[in-house]
């Protein structure tokens, strides 16, 4: 810029289409890029969001655990009392889980996470959307199941071999592959058969989480973890069992972009050629010709990931809107990375341009 | 601007070796002082572009020395020639050479930015010079919506934008008609001559005759005196006399380029001279 | 047509240089999108390992169960005995089945525990190494997931704060990032699972439709043939990966088009003069829209060719360092991209086709570049 004629970008847009095409191009790789993250970073925060908004400090499971999905926890209800006895510990309330399908006559099934809990007391939901929480037979479900379900306040679900009725819809709490439901704790052990035993027991302590945590394991031999801890290892879980796959998508993703923008840059350079030639005759030095394929470069992939950025960030407000269970979530961190390989991709793409119009023989241009 | 313009001493240029060795430019020298304009006519492969590549900074001689205003261009590192280029030169090209995805105004712009001038600057200077062209009009305008004299004009205006010792013109009419050509090449004298500049026209066409101080021919690399220079009537070429056809026609001798040129000129020669007389 | 001067082929091979950077981008596009589908059919089919494999027609379920890996059922402790009376049954045995996170080396590993009985119905129908279990501390388990994690058979492996022996090893079963199989006898499942009632009860018969209705009306409870049960694991994943995958899989579709029509488009533009001097000379839209289809078609086809063997590359690579993630491509997926190049090809096609079209053939008379 700096008051000096674009050259560059009148070159790149001189022949429109050819110019959108490769933007084009390129923003449909950075927007799989993008897309891979968001999915991901998306799952992540709902995955875990049960627990981030749960009013405890520690969750204690069966030894061993340290998980909600795809886990399996058993403790036995005689073990409240050990916990309570461990120093620090102001309050245990147990909850009962399990991953269970819903039936609604009118809308299907839905997979979901099953919380039985005490009303009034932590485990269920902690904000309400509309109605209350569950009475005997009595089931809440979140936003997003009940719509996907197509159910409301009122409705009956099945759940656990027996009908429920909704008595309230939750906020949204819903991960990709699970709703979230919830029901009295007598109700759970009475509708599954189990008295005595719990899934898992959610901690109140006045004191520094760590260290009653730590205590609870010494004393009892359960399971204890942080809240933090406990959804540090959801994020965990999720990212061991899909993180290198999506790298790999990603990368050949990032692969394609770098193939766009190359032959974009290949073609606009290629076909003005004869121009590049015909400035160096009236004296521009390398630097000018550089600044004119990196200037290229630069706008294709800018615009390529402006567009991409903020189609992704549309589709995530569209999905979030719908209250469907899929969500994008664009973190700044993504967004960071993204951006910095992208130039590292433009720069990259450049270097064949660029020596080739380093090359050119400014007595070229009095050649008929 | 300095009194010396641009001088060429014993500038040679040989391409490749042993065998295939060609002397593309053999012992020249020349001179063309500040307001003179000097015309180099020659046949194709004469080395007229050799000669013009070198004179302009994009090709280094195999031996001889080139002053551009006083400054030796041997002197000057290679990475400093473009910039040298950008300010004590013009150049206007036989296919104007205007950068299709810049408008007017900016094809004179960029030879601005390019000698370091940018902003408001080199908009106003280009903008200047295409209104004394009587290119005002057309500013904004993309080149392929020009005619071939306006796109001649813009060149010329990018040529005089950083307002340069020497103007090298490269067959800077042959893509114009009789009367553009005309117009082009009396621009050519006037910059020459009211503004003091060097200007070196490479061509075949015979009209630059007319504002030329001086013709010189080349052939085979090196200058031949120039005997009489005379036009072929029938397709206006230059040509030299003691070389070439010719007919006698009521006590005057008519060159010709070719034999084909000589007889068409024999089946009508009145039409011919006519044409010559008004042209 | 046959002696027509192939005004395609030489186009497309005027500059060497588009060409092979075309065709690397395009082959790149049709690999990540095989890659992506393959990853995504290699997961379905190992999920329903069990169903497809284990030798019983029928699961009994608590009611309201739909799939095996994702659904808590329990079933009564007596169903086991109502089971055996009814008519029909050859066999029937409980089964405790559990997903479960097993922690390795730092990392968190899915896996699906199944507790059976010892020479009952439901436990490993393969061994790779070893034997089933035959007592309470005894465990079988992945071989893939063993390779992945230095087990053999004799070490001992942690479950739940117990520790177990490994007696054999499964063939690998795994998929995207899970750990495979493990087996244990019934009575290992109760104490690790906290829980005496069975998962589900699984039923030999020659007659699963007559069998399934007569423990229905007995029990009162959800009757699955094994086909049922793997529909529904596969539809759970559709339902809930699948939109994902989809998604995936459009993008890099349609990267590779936009690549196809890029290069095409500026070999075009670059020519348009060329192309002016055809159609002046007589050339029919329909010629020239074919010459534009063969650029296309024979860049598509060349890209997907490289994409394959690209492709190919990628799964023996995986099948190599990252061998937890199960890449099949079957038949009808590669049908279905084959289509999917066709029309990349036909798309890319449009638009330089358009600008061929709108080409004045009298310009070729200015004397001007256009």
């Amino acid at each position: 810029m700096s008051g000096r004629v674009p050259v560059g970008r009148r070159n790149l847009f001189s022949e429109r289409r050819r110019g959108l095409l490769g933007i084009a191009g390129t923003a449909a790789a950075l927007l799989l890029v993008l897309a891979i993250d968001a999915i991901f970073d998306g799952a992540m925060r709902q995955i875990t969001r049960y627990i981030d908004t749960q009013p405890v400090q520690v969750f204690v499971a069966q030894s061993g655990v340290r998980n909600l999905h795809m886990a399996s926890s058993s403790v036995p209800l005689e073990r409240i009392s050990d916990v309570a006895n461990v120093d620090g510990v102001r309050a245990v309330d147990p909850i009962l889980f399990a991953q269970e399908g819903l039936d609604a006559s009118v809308g299907g099934r839905r997979l979901a996470y099953l919380f039985g809990y005490v009303p009034g007391r932590p485990g269920g939901p902690v904000e309400m959307e509309t109605g209350v929480q569950p009475d005997a037979g009595e089931i809440v479900l979140d936003a997003a199941t009940a719509d996907s379900l197509g159910v409301g306040v009122a409705d009956t679900v099945d759940a656990l071999g027996r009908p429920w009725r909704i008595s309230g819809l939750a906020e949204n709490l819903s991960n990709i592959a699970n709703g979230i439901a919830f029901v009295r704790l007598k109700d759970f052990q009475r509708a599954r058969g189990v008295s005595g035993t719990t899934s898992y027991l959610l901690v109140t302590t006045d004191r520094e989480a760590g260290r009653v945590a730590a205590a609870i394991e010494r004393e009892t031999g359960l399971a204890a973890t942080t809240r933090e801890g406990f959804s540090a290892s959801e994020h965990e879980l999720v990212s061991d069992m899909s993180g290198e796959v999506l790298r790999i998508v990603s990368g050949a993703a990032w692969l394609v972009g770098f193939t766009v923008v190359a032959l974009t840059l290949y073609a606009a350079t290629r076909s003005r050629l004869r121009d590049i030639g015909v400035m160096t005759a009236l004296g521009a030095g390398r630097t000018a010709l550089w600044r004119i394929v990196l200037t290229q470069a630069g706008w294709t992939v800018g615009l390529a990931g402006a567009s991409a950025g903020a189609l992704t960030f549309a589709l995530g407000s569209a999905l979030a809107a719908s209250s469907s269970s899929l969500s994008f979530v664009l973190e700044p961190r993504a967004v960071a990375r993204t951006t910095a390989i992208s130039a590292a991709v433009a720069a990259a793409a450049s270097i064949a341009p660029l020596i080739k119009v380093s090359r050119l023989d400014p007595a070229s241009v009095f050649r008929r | 601007m300095d009194a010396d313009g641009i001088r060429a001493e014993g500038l040679q240029k040989v391409f490749g070796e042993g065998e295939i060795q060609v002397h593309a430019v053999r012992g020249i020298d020349l001179a063309v002082v500040p307001g003179e304009v000097v015309l180099i006519m020659g046949p194709s492969g004469s080395g007229k572009t050799t000669l013009l590549s070198m004179l302009g900074a994009m090709l280094r001689p195999t031996s001889g020395r080139i002053q551009v205003d006083g400054v030796d261009l041997a002197s000057l590192a290679e990475k400093r020639l473009p910039a040298f280029r950008a300010k004590r030169f013009g150049f206007v090209f036989q296919d104007f050479n205007l950068l299709s995805a810049l408008s007017v105004r900016e094809n004179v712009e960029l030879a601005l930015n390019l000698a370091g001038v940018t902003g408001r600057a080199a908009r106003e200077r280009a903008e200047g010079l295409l209104r004394d062209l009587g290119l005002g009009e057309r500013l904004g305008f993309p080149p392929h919506k020009l005619s071939g004299g306006e796109k001649q004009r813009v060149a010329i205006a990018r040529a005089l934008a950083n307002d340069p010792a020497v103007i090298l013109a490269d067959e800077p009419t042959a893509n114009l008609d009789s009367k553009i050509g005309h117009e082009i090449a009396r621009l050519l004298r006037r910059i020459a001559t009211e503004e003091g500049r060097s200007v070196v026209i490479v061509s075949h066409d015979a009209r630059l005759k007319d504002v030329a101080d001086r013709v010189l021919w080349l052939e085979d690399g090196e200058f031949r005196s120039i005997s009489d220079m005379a036009t072929d009537p029938v397709c206006g070429m230059a040509v030299e006399r003691q070389r070439t056809p010719h007919v006698v026609h009521d006590g005057a001798t008519w060159y010709s380029c070719s034999p084909e040129c000589r007889q068409e000129f024999a089946r009508d020669p009145m039409r011919f001279i006519a044409i010559m007389s008004t042209a | 047509m046959r002696g027509d001067v192939p005004l395609a082929r030489k186009n497309l091979l005027a500059d060497p240089r588009r060409l092979v950077v075309s065709i690397l981008g395009v082959g790149l596009a049709v690999a990540l999108m095989l890659l992506v589908e393959g990853l995504w059919q290699g997961t379905l089919s190992r999920i329903t390992e069990y169903e497809d494999n284990v030798r019983a027609q029928l699961f009994v379920a608590e009611r309201g169960t739909r799939t095996f890996v994702s659904d808590a059922s329990a079933v009564p402790a007596v169903t086991v005995e109502q089971v055996r009376r009814a008519p029909g049954v050859d066999a029937a045995s409980p089964i405790a089945a559990r997903q479960l996170i097993v922690d390795q080396q730092g990392m968190k590993i899915p896996v699906m525990l199944v507790g059976a009985e010892i020479d009952g119905l439901g436990g490993p129908w393969e061994l790779t190494e070893g034997r089933a279990p035959e007592n309470d501390d005894e465990v079988v388990i992945d071989d893939g997931f063993a390779g992945a994690y230095g087990y053999a058979v004799g070490d001992a492996i942690e479950l739940l704060g117990e520790h177990l022996r490994v007696v054999g090893l499964t063939p690998d079963s795994r998929a995207f990032g899970t750990g495979g199989m493990v087996f244990v006898s019934l009575a290992t499942a109760a104490r690790l699972l906290g829980s005496g009632s069975p998962s589900f009860v699984l039923v030999r018969t020659e007659d699963p439709d007559g069998v399934a209705t007569a423990i229905r009306s007995r029990t009162g409870l959800e009757v699955l043939t094994a086909d049922r049960m793997a529909q529904g694991d596969r539809a759970l994943y559709d339902d809930t990966l699948g939109s994902v995958i989809r998604f995936m899989l459009a993008i890099a579709f349609a990267a590779g088009t936009l690549i196809v029509a890029l290069s095409v488009y500026s070999s075009v533009v670059d020519r348009l003069r060329e192309y002016e001097i055809v159609k002046a000379l007589g050339a029919s839209r329909r010629r020239l829209f074919r010459v534009v289809v063969s650029q296309t078609g024979s860049l598509a086809v060349l890209g997907a060719a490289l994409g394959l063997a690209l492709f190919v590359a990628a799964k023996a690579a995986l099948a190599l360092w990252l061998t937890e993630y199960h890449v099949e491509l079957p038949g009808s997926a590669m049908v279905a991209s084959a289509g999917a190049v066709g029309a990349m090809a036909l798309l890319a096609a449009l638009l330089p086709a358009r600008r061929i079209g709108r080409l004045d053939p009298a310009s070729v008379y200015g004397g001007e570049q256009p």
